[in-house]
């Protein structure tokens, strides 16, 4: 079975690649010392993404990603909450016991898991809302 | 869900690429329908009922 630039696949492929390599550029040139070409790398990729997603005229995504998007969602919410709601407990009495260190990532961590549930939060009222 | 899918489109004498363009979803969508991966959403089951000239019933059937 061969492929032409004008296959649903071929776009969706791009589509996807320009994301990833727009990231990967991004967190590169982080690294490497060049934020401000690295984010421009990724504002070019992103761009290019969007170019084609508005370009092409066949069904890049469906309903089936839809689906395929919000398992993966559902998941991660699950297994970050999971985890959030041993760790953060456990290493709080630990903490407090005077066994573990609190070292400041944690502390931004558990910043992030709580505004990423406060998030998560405000989608499910969202949600209910509009059913 | 079993599926008359890949029967109905046979006898049409299509690709799943052509049946997907007709319905307007991908052709792995088609694909994961027929290999009773994927339920499709209503909406998709009445295209397809439609695209086809028959019943949702008739392509569609509750595992026993």
């Amino acid at each position: 079975m061969t492929t032409t630039a004008t296959d649903p696949g071929t776009y969706r492929t791009t589509y996807t690649a320009l994301w990833a390599i727009g990231a990967i550029a991004f967190a590169g040139l982080i690294v490497a010392g060049l934020p401000f070409v690295g984010a421009l790398a990724f504002f070019f990729a992103a761009a290019a993404a969007i170019g084609i997603s508005t370009q092409s005229k066949t069904v890049m995504f469906d309903e089936r990603d839809e689906a395929v998007f919000g398992d993966a969602g559902r998941w991660t919410i699950a297994i970050v909450g999971i985890a959030s709601g041993v760790v953060f407990p456990t290493m709080t009495a630990l903490r407090a016991l005077g066994r573990v260190e609190w070292p400041l990532w944690f502390t931004h961590l558990a910043y992030f898991v709580a505004g990423l549930f406060a998030v998560w939060l405000a989608m499910v009222l969202l949600a209910r809302y509009q059913r | 869900m079993k599926n008359r899918l890949p029967e109905l489109r046979a006898d049409h004498g299509e690709s799943q690429a052509d049946l997907a363009a007709a319905v307007e979803v991908t052709r792995q969508t088609i694909n994961a329908v027929e290999r009773e991966r994927y339920d499709p959403s209503l909406e998709l089951a009445l295209d397809l009922a439609d695209y086809y000239g028959t019943t949702v019933e008739d392509i569609f059937q509750r595992e026993s």
